[in-house]
């Protein structure tokens, strides 16, 4: 019965406590404009923009770039 | 994100994907699109003379037409190789805005079989574009293969 209480007890502490804990360090990409339209441009002009990505987590962003 | 436009005629739509360890966000797809104004447009793209025979000779011709606002100064036109392609013109012009211009172009298959590839290269004054050019190619096919 004993080691049954501890058991839930260390059960409930890592879901109430450390569960959230680790939910909370964890990076988060903000990028405010996503889609960018240049409109009009000549051909051959190259069409150069950046894209602004924001980490406002409390954890290093980690991302990979792929055309598709 | 850098894209060069020089083979577009029309729209540029491009994806790209980003992955990231954003538990929420996981990924993300950033998107570019452009409207391409070809100002100075050159039809066919590509000219082929299809099969010919061996020694023979065949002309095509190429539009070119100024679509855009202001004029564009055609600095010089150049065919190769200069044994094969040969043009009816080759002076410096000026189209105007609307304005077009035909240029005849002669391919001459010589005497070995096979594919025969050449181009034309249009110099302009056009910042973003100061040459064009135009791909040609032909079959050349023997003398007694022809209708057999």
């Amino acid at each position: 019965m004993k080691r049954f209480l501890v058991s839930g007890g260390i059960l409930a502490f890592s879901v109430l406590v450390l569960f959230p804990l680790t939910a909370l360090c964890a990076a988060r990409a903000e990028l405010q404009n996503p889609v960018f339209d240049a409109g009009e441009i000549p051909q051959g002009q190259d069409l150069v923009h950046e894209f602004l990505l924001k980490n406002a987590g409390d954890e290093p962003l980690v991302f990979k770039a792929r055309p598709c | 994100m850098k894209i060069s436009t020089r083979s577009y005629t029309s729209q540029v739509l491009k994806h790209i994907r980003v992955e990231t360890n954003d538990p929420e966000a996981g990924l993300v797809t950033l998107t570019l699109k452009a409207q391409i104004v070809e100002i100075l447009k050159v039809t066919p793209r590509l000219v082929n003379f299809g099969k010919m025979l061996q020694n023979q000779t065949s002309v095509r011709e190429l539009l070119c037409e100024n679509q855009g606002k202001d004029p564009v100064r055609i600095l010089s036109v150049e065919a190769k190789p200069p044994a094969l392609l040969s043009l009816g013109e080759q002076e410096p012009f000026v189209l105007n805005p609307g304005q077009s211009r035909k240029i005849a172009m002669k391919l001459s298959s010589g005497s070995s079989e096979g594919y025969v590839h050449g181009y034309v290269m249009l110099k302009t004054d056009l910042e973003f574009l100061p040459e064009k050019v135009v791909r040609v190619r032909a079959d050349v096919k023997k003398q007694q293969g022809i209708g057999q």
